[in-house]
């Protein structure tokens, strides 16, 4: 089994679910696998991190959650971004972005 | 997903709630399902596949807690504010209610208001003077330590106080006070008297409250020459210094001796800022000290740590026996007693004020009686509404509680115009109360007022909501959508509670009215008690001649008889005198006699009140005189006669003639028992208020007085003058008079003798008018809720009515059926206002005067007074029932 190679930056594990989201409603187990396929296995959850990230994100109001039925056809948690959520994505982004930036230029400075 | 199964999910959502850990379970179970599959699909072994799913949680407990966890937090907060969001709905939904039916919002809040107004005026009164701890540091551990001479309390001896001092062992701090007048020079040369007392210098430790200017007095300064220094109290200080910091070492003239200013007081260090304005150090001579005879001293300690008031107390009684036992006229039955502060100072004000604290209590039980009627009342029309809420879905308890907020409210907006009735109630109360009510004047609108006020409102709110809620709660869905909400049925329960409200309303009346009659009858007979001399035009002034000039008795004697000569000479003075002291001053001396022929030890002594008097004062005062013969110019230095009044002469020479008798009294300088020759027989004063019996009295003249005992009362004496015209008219003339003998003499404690009686009448007076202005108030409430009971009563027979007028009955006896209806509760309410009145008076007892508190008098006379205004109250919708036209009430 492959181990997490990659342990993820507190605080990276919400915005990424939170922008997991913004391709519409998932359960848990979809953000999971979601997450795992878009960084082609590089990221892998830890499963005890994720759930309790996402009852906080729950918690803070960025996300909202109903039950519903799944593809097993029993009921699963379903969650969903609020307009809040889609906000502090937004903002968390452009912070990202500029973080991001600031380190590459300083370990890869252009020639 | 289709709509139909969507609407499925969220019904049985809302149906079924599951618990937090049973969502957390579902939902891991659900993950590790799908990561089974998974595994699976990619070639694991089921089993393998499962353990590895579950490993991949790590510590699948506790992630399980963790989530259990956030779960519940956030299910509590989304409880807490779906509370509040019924809440605002409720109070939204209230307020308007009460704008769609402003004369019930009106009457409720107004009838609410003047019961909490009232109950919150005196809560205010009773915190300010009994309830708010005292400025002192741990007043619990503060005493005044009472000399006592068979139970009764009288200020101790120096002697006393000094071999306290020195043998206690349960006093962190003692101190020994005495009340002095104060004569001081302002800067435009006007002299004044200021009230204060002379303290040691631990006086101040044992209240442990430090100055806020300068400092206390030291031991030093107790000794006579050092002790020129006086300490000024903030009121003082306020008022004729305008609070300059630089009044510390400021010098002045007090008792015409220069003083210098070393320290100011905080404020509310005071009890009394009349009577404790200004302190000086109490300097006696050695041989002072250990005088047993003089002494007017108010003794104070502080216990020290770990003593209990027990102990504190027997080792005081330890040493005063000793003491007692010392002295050769010792008084075995004198010993001593410790009353805590708290006792000290709030005394009898606590036990009347909590009086009227419940009778403001019953007021305000009827006011919420009105209330609830008129909540009753309402519930009818509201009935309809109701049911329809509950038919759509609200439960019973969110139905109450819409109610009960309702009913909040009204007892909140209540309470507001309470308070604003308060700020008047707490002013009328200060006015009409008797002098010398300690913190009284710090009565007001502090937070705790007006906590307790809202506590009130929510606490009448839910007393008279519950009930109206729950009845409406509890509605019949349907009869009373059926009915249209005028169910019948409902009704006749309905108004028995109503019935049964205006019973206790009126029973709660008849025992404030009770209650204040009982008063009044008290008072009246109070006023028509003789005082045993001629009050009317009788002029009354103080005058206390400073030591520094006066020193010697013969110099007391000449400017007493100057003035007294001057007095007489101002026109309009009809007679005039000087005597220590009046009747209702408040401040008497009194000494042991022993009668000749009799045992002439201690135990033998009746002790009488203590009178100096020049001739004259008999005839001025009108006190008739009995027998023998008034004081004259002869009788002067050299011989001792003495006048007693016939209580003393009864207790003293029983079933003889007093006259050419003797008696012995004060000790000469030889300590030998000096005997006086009783002169004349005068008749009995009441001199400390018109409720205690007469006590034996004697006068001395004042030209005969030793000078040991004019030190003791400080060279003081009143002018009488029986006047032509109003009393006070001739103040300046008398004050002129005086002055023409010594300029630097200011009058004081001037007053009519007639303000006197007044003044003394006052604290009954206090406990009168506000107990019968409850009485009306209550009676007033009660009236208009007989009233809204029987107009409702009638607007809801309307058809009944009319049926009997369509069969034949009179105009004349439909009034009667329906002030009949109108009585019957009303009756029952005065047989058990009358019962309850029985029980409850008792309470007065101290307060009521030859009056007892069953007297059937008063009783009778507040049990008719009740039922005239109730019949009276009943005539108006009893009218309006006549006037009902029979064909269309039928019709309705």
């Amino acid at each position: 089994m492959p181990k997490p190679t990659n342990p993820l930056l507190h605080g990276t594990l919400d915005v990424l679910i939170l922008k997991t989201l913004t391709w519409g409603p998932r359960h848990g187990y979809a953000i999971a696998r979601w997450l795992e396929e878009s960084t082609n296995d590089e990221i892998q959850v830890e499963e005890g991190s994720l759930y309790p990230a996402v009852y906080r994100l729950e918690e803070r109001g960025l996300i909202e959650s109903e039950w519903g039925l799944s593809e097993l056809g029993r009921r699963a948690k379903i969650y969903r971004l609020t307009s809040q959520g889609r906000a502090r994505l937004k903002a968390e982004t452009a912070e990202w972005e500029r973080f991001t930036s600031a380190v590459t230029r300083v370990l890869l400075p252009s020639r | 997903m289709p709509r139909l199964a969507r609407f499925a999910i969220s019904l049985r959502q809302w149906v079924w709630k599951p618990t937090v850990k049973d969502e957390v379970d579902s939902e891991l179970a659900f993950h590790i399902e799908m990561r089974t599959r998974e595994l699976v699909s990619r070639g694991m072994d089921p089993a393998l596949a499962r353990a590895v799913a579950i490993g991949r949680f790590g510590d699948i407990g506790k992630v399980h807690t963790q989530l259990e966890q956030i779960g519940r937090r956030r299910d509590r907060r989304e409880r807490r504010m779906e509370w509040f969001d019924e809440r605002r709905q409720d109070v939204v939904f209230a307020l308007r209610q009460l704008r769609h039916n402003p004369t019930f919002a009106l009457v409720a809040i107004i009838t609410l208001g003047i019961g909490i107004g009232a109950t919150t005026s005196i809560f205010s009164a009773v915190y300010a003077v009994v309830l708010r701890p005292l400025a002192y540091r741990e007043p619990e551990r503060i005493v005044y330590v009472n000399s006592t001479l068979n139970g009764t309390d009288e200020s101790m001896a120096a002697a006393a106080f000094t071999a306290l001092d020195a043998d206690t062992r349960s006093f962190e701090h003692l101190a020994a006070a005495e009340y002095t007048n104060f004569t001081m020079v302002d800067r435009d040369d006007l002299p004044s008297q200021i009230g204060g007392l002379r303290v040691t210098a631990d006086y101040f430790p044992v209240f442990g409250v430090a100055p806020l200017l300068g400092r206390a007095f030291r031991p030093e300064e107790e000794v006579p020459g050092r002790d020129a220094v006086v300490m000024l109290s903030h009121g003082v200080w306020a008022q004729r210094f305008a609070s300059d910091s630089a009044v510390i070492g400021r010098s002045l003239k007090v008792n015409a001796r220069s003083v210098t200013v070393i320290g100011v007081m905080p404020p509310s260090f005071s009890l009394s800022s009349e009577d404790e304005a200004m302190w000086s150090p109490l300097a006696l001579t050695p041989i002072e000290r250990e005088d047993y005879l003089k002494g007017f001293l108010q003794v104070r300690g502080r216990l020290a740590p770990g003593v209990s008031l027990e102990q504190a107390t027997a080792d005081v009684r330890t040493v005063t026996r000793r003491v007692t036992e010392r002295q050769p006229q010792g008084n075995p039955a004198r010993s001593a007693r410790l009353q805590p502060l708290g006792d000290a100072v709030v005394g009898t004000f606590r036990e009347r004020l909590f009086i009227l604290m419940g009778a403001v209590g019953l007021v305000l039980l009827i006011a919420c009686g009105n209330v609830a009627n008129l909540l009753l009342a309402r519930g009818a029309s509201r009935a309809r509404e109701v049911a329809l809420r509950t038919a759509i879905g609200a439960g019973r308890a969110r139905i109450v509680r819409q109610l009960l907020t309702e009913s909040a409210v009204v007892g909140v907006l209540g309470g507001a115009v309470g308070l604003l009735l308060a700020v008047w109630g707490i002013r009328v109360i200060k006015a009409v109360s008797p002098e010398g009510v300690p913190r009284l004047d710090e009565a007001g609108l502090d937070w705790q007022t007006v906590a307790f006020a809202l506590l009130l409102s929510l606490v009448s709110a839910a007393l008279f909501g519950l009930v109206p809620a729950l009845r409406l709660a509890r509605a019949d869905l349907h009869s009373a959508l059926k009915e249209g909400g005028r169910g019948v049925g409902m009704a006749s329960s309905r108004d028995r509670v109503r019935r049964a409200l205006v019973v206790a309303e009126v029973a709660l009346s008849l025992v404030l009215l009770t209650g204040a009659g009982l008063l009044i009858r008290s008072g009246i007979r109070l006023q028509r008690v003789e005082t045993g001399f001629d009050v009317r035009r009788l002029f009354t002034g103080a005058m206390t001649l400073p030591r520094v000039s006066y020193g010697a008795p013969e110099q007391v004697a000449r400017a007493y008889r100057e003035i007294h000569e001057a007095v007489q000479r101002v026109p309009g003075v009809e007679s005039a005198a000087l005597v220590f002291s009046i009747p209702l001053f408040g401040g008497s001396a009194s000494a042991g006699i022993n009668p000749e022929g009799r045992p002439q030890d201690a135990a033998s002594q009746i002790s009488a009140e203590f009178y100096i008097a020049t001739p004259n004062v008999f005839s001025t005062m009108r006190i008739p005189l009995r027998g023998g013969r008034d004081f004259t110019d002869r009788d002067v230095q050299g011989s001792r006669v003495v006048v007693i009044n016939e209580e003393a002469a009864r207790q003293a020479f029983p079933g003889e003639t007093a006259v050419g008798k003797r008696i012995g009294f004060l000790r000469d300088s030889a300590n030998a028992l000096t005997y006086w020759e009783v002169v004349g027989v005068v008749g009995d004063v009441r001199s400390s208020g018109l409720r205690d019996a007469p006590r034996p009295a004697m006068y001395i003249p004042l030209a005969q007085t030793p000078g040991v005992v004019l030190d003791a009362i400080q060279r003081t004496m009143f002018a009488v003058a029986r006047t032509r015209g109003e009393p006070l008219t001739l103040t300046r003339d008398i004050q002129r008079a005086v002055a023409s003998v010594d300029a630097s003499l200011p009058m004081f404690a001037v007053t009519s003798m007639e303000q006197r009686l007044s003044d003394s009448l006052d604290s009954t007076r206090f406990n009168t008018v506000l107990l019968s202005a409850l009485g009306v108030i209550g009676l007033v409430l009660a009236t208009v809720g007989i009233f809204g009971v029987l107009s409702y009563f009638v607007s809801q027979r309307q058809q009944e009515i009319g049926l009997r007028m369509a069969l034949g009955a009179t105009p004349r006896g439909v009034l009667v059926l329906v002030v009949q209806q109108g009585l019957r509760p009303v009756i029952l309410g005065i047989l058990v206002g009358l019962a309850g009145a029985v029980a409850a008076t008792r309470v007065l007892g101290t307060l009521l005067y030859e009056v007892s508190a069953t007297d059937p008098l008063t009783l009778g006379a507040v049990a008719l007074g009740v039922t005239g205004i109730a019949a009276i109250a009943a005539m108006v919708p009893a009218r309006r029932a006549t006037r009902i036209d029979p064909l269309a009430a039928l019709r309705e």
